[in-house]
């Protein structure tokens, strides 16, 4: 005998879940659905502080993700750096990943040319350092731990870092991340030097970042696809993170439909049987 | 006082704690500690996994090589000497290269500790770099798992794991201090070590007094962080309200 | 002894070093030696990162060695390992042929195990999000309330959901998250003194 349909509605099985999530992710990204897409306040007041820094200023961008992220963290990061490209600020980049250096060479290669930018005066992409919290705790003694650039190209050669002195000629630091890498650059060099960050970051990074935003130590935050995708339009810069937001949307509205779902067969059960749901777990 | 002075007033207060919950600890006036109930399902977990001839395995994820990591290794022990005591199957699987000669280390130690050196394989520890999730799904496909342990730093990969774990019928505990990635493994762990318990969970398991003592500096460190808070906030409170008065009195 | 005493010094004298060179005056001295342990960290790392790829070396040449079950993938790891090792030794990591290892190989396949994220997140918010109390109640309404309210179609729903949405994530969550985040701050001082005192040997592998 079947049970009864509100076990069933607590019992979905996973492969029917997985497969109606694919189909609510594909049909938004075949025919797109024109849903609004919200302006944050954290996105605003990054864009708002990048936007309004002066011409030949430095950015310091660090790349602390990889390709299990990269989803979120590469389309911001490529709407930040065409915004940076747009206003004439010059970029530092610098991975703290091993991976994190593909996605420079990514803009060397492929677009850095889109707003003539020559390597070593007006962006110079950094070597990777392995250490974690190490690698940036470093910067703070920046000569003696980063004394050459990706391709061992001494630093001091580099058109860029004429006049460079340390890390506080640094304007603003950006770290692109989808761990908690981007602290480590508000403990050790916006508590030694007061340098400004904007933190771009995945989804599960705001939470925690939430107490540096409200603090100050934190200007912005681009957050998520949603945050890229706003980014763009804010930057007027075309991506493809736009695109992809009614495919989140839906997919967000699928996990709250199966939620209530599973939820009515619960309270429904509970009432007929008076006893808890069968998921119930410890922790 | 600057910043500094601050912290480093702080860190005295924290190691003369410290010092003093030790030596009254040493004494014999014992200073309880509360029951974590992660911790206690450690036992429970290898226990299972233990009747039912399944492996025990534990996870060092691919997060930053930092205390999180040192927390790990103190329950890695733990879990080690009691899959030695019980001739359970422990498989150690790590992404952190800094981590994997430690990691191994620990787990000879723990084997030697209980007289059971040539139970010890290096084949059950495992390092597995870039496809560190792929490879611990794998395991979960061809291992037959009794008890899953993820402790340490985790990312995006901590619910892929807690999540495919929990569909192998393991008991999970696990724990991170990574705020972020709390809510995943709450929802999908039997047990979960929330923050600062991860660091204590050395002192829990081992009783050692004088970690006992580390502790209770720890919760006087809490306390005084709470009144720097309060008296913080009621500072500059008032001070906001002192000026805005004046600039008024001034009109 | 020595196995034992070696570590714990190098431990005691590396955290003393960069411990003193924060707290105390600027001294030329102290700050060059600080500088010198977070190079040798950087420089450990590198080294330990080798040690991995060696690991998987001997791991993977052992397993084939005995037939082990899957030794045909384990062929297909060291091929891979191998061969990208010679290319960013030979070429160089900026290489075309790297580049295109990367952007068509790595990435997509990386990517493609992360994405199983999606799929664990929707199945775990369906399995976990069960109205058993009031203070489960509260976590899933949040949760629903967060999630419709950080995409566009919440704001169709329901025109302040995007407003409320950033209420809970600005005071609830910040507040939840700075105690949590004060704890464990707390507990990584006092874990990272033990370890500079010598207190904490469980890396060590546990003993008195």
């Amino acid at each position: 005998m079947s049970s009864p349909w509100y076990e069933r509605l607590q019992s979905i099985p996973k492969p029917a879940i997985y497969a109606t999530l694919i189909l609510v992710f594909l049909v938004p990204l075949i025919r797109p659905m024109g849903l609004p897409l919200l302006m944050s306040e954290n996105t605003r007041k990054a864009y708002e502080y990048i936007d309004a820094l002066p011409e030949g200023s430095i950015v310091f961008h660090s790349i602390a993700f990889n390709p299990a992220v990269d989803a979120e963290n590469w389309p911001q990061m490529l709407a930040l750096v065409r915004h940076y490209m747009k206003n004439g600020l010059k970029i530092i980049f610098y991975p703290t990943m091993q991976e994190g250096g593909m996605y420079a060479e990514r803009i060397r290669s492929t677009y850095a040319a889109e707003y003539g930018y020559e390597y070593g005066e007006d962006y110079v992409i950094l070597p990777f350092k392995a250490g974690g919290e190490s690698a940036i705790a470093g910067l703070k003694d920046f000569w003696s731990f980063m004394p050459s650039d990706v391709d061992g190209t001494p630093l001091k050669d580099l058109p860029l870092f004429q006049g460079f002195t340390d890390m506080r000629d640094v304007d603003v630091i950006v770290p692109c991340t989808g761990s908690s890498d981007g602290l480590f650059y508000v403990s050790h060099l916006n508590a030694a030097y007061g340098t400004p960050i904007i933190m771009a970051g995945t989804a599960p990074v705001l939470p925690f970042i939430g107490p540096f935003l409200a603090s100050g130590q934190v200007k912005g935050a681009i957050i998520g696809l949603s945050g890229a995708a706003e980014y763009e339009i804010l930057a007027g810069v075309p991506g493809q993170a736009t695109g992809a937001m009614d495919a989140q949307s839906m997919g967000h509205l699928l996990i709250v439909g199966l939620v209530l779902i599973g939820n009515l067969g619960f309270l429904y059960g509970k009432r007929v049987n008076g006893k808890n749901g069968q998921n119930g777990r410890r922790s | 006082m600057d910043n500094k002075t601050i912290a480093f007033c702080f860190l005295v207060a924290f190691a003369l704690s410290s010092l003093y919950a030790m030596r009254r600890n040493s004494t014999g006036s014992g200073i309880p500690i509360r029951r974590v109930p992660g911790l206690d399902a450690i036992d429970e977990a290898i226990g299972r996994a233990t009747e039912m001839g399944r492996t025990s395995l534990f996870v060092i994820p691919a997060g930053a090589f930092d205390a999180q990591a040192f927390a790990a290794f103190d329950i890695l022990g733990y879990v080690a000497r009691q899959t030695a005591k019980y001739d359970t199957k422990l498989l150690v699987v790590n992404a952190l290269p800094e981590a994997h000669t430690i990691a191994t280390e620990v787990v000879r130690q723990a084997y030697l500790a209980e007289g059971k050196e040539k139970s010890f394989s290096q084949d059950s520890m495992r390092f597995l770099s870039g496809g560190f999730t792929a490879g611990v799904l794998g395991i979960y496909e061809r291992e037959p798992i009794g008890a899953n342990f993820l402790f340490g730093s985790f990312f995006f990969e901590s619910l892929t794991l807690a999540e495919a774990g929990q569909k192998t019928g393991a008991i999970q505990v696990s724990g991170t201090a990574n705020t972020h990635q709390l809510p995943f493994l709450v929802a999908a762990c039997d047990y979960t070590l929330i923050g600062e318990e991860i660091y204590a969970a050395g002192t829990y398991l081992s009783r050692n007094g004088a970690q006992i003592g580390s502790l209770v500096a720890q919760e006087v460190g809490k306390y005084l962080s709470i009144a720097a808070m309060i008296l913080g906030s009621l500072y500059f409170t008032f001070r906001s309200v002192f000026q805005a008065s004046q600039t008024i009195g001034g009109r | 002894m020595t196995r034992r005493t070696v570590p714990l010094i190098i431990g005691f004298l590396a955290g003393t070093i960069v411990l003193g060179k924060y707290f105390l005056p600027q001294n030329a001295f102290l700050d060059s030696l600080g500088t010198d342990v977070v190079n040798w960290r950087t420089i450990v790392a590198a080294f330990a990162l080798g040690l991995g790829a060696v690991n998987l070396l001997g791991t993977h040449t052992m397993r084939i060695a005995r037939k082990e079950k899957g030794w045909d993938a384990s062929i297909v790891l060291l091929a891979s390992l191998v061969t990208f090792t010679a290319i960013g030794l030979f070429k160089g990591t900026t290489s075309p042929v790297y580049q295109w290892g990367f952007n068509y190989l790595y990435q997509p396949i990386y990517s493609g195990i992360s994405s199983l994220l999606a799929f664990m997140i929707t199945s775990a918010s369906y399995r976990s999000f069960r109205f058993k109390d009031w203070q489960s109640g509260v976590l899933m309404l949040g949760a629903v309330i967060v999630m419709l309210g950080q995409v566009g179609i919440g704001e169709l729903l329901f025109r302040g959901l995007p407003a409320v949405s950033s209420w809970i994530m600005a005071v609830p969550n910040t507040a939840g998250m700075r105690g949590i985040a004060i704890g464990g701050a707390l507990g990584a001082i006092a874990l990272s003194l033990r370890v500079i005192l010598g207190l904490e040997r469980g890396y060590l592998g546990g003993g008195q």
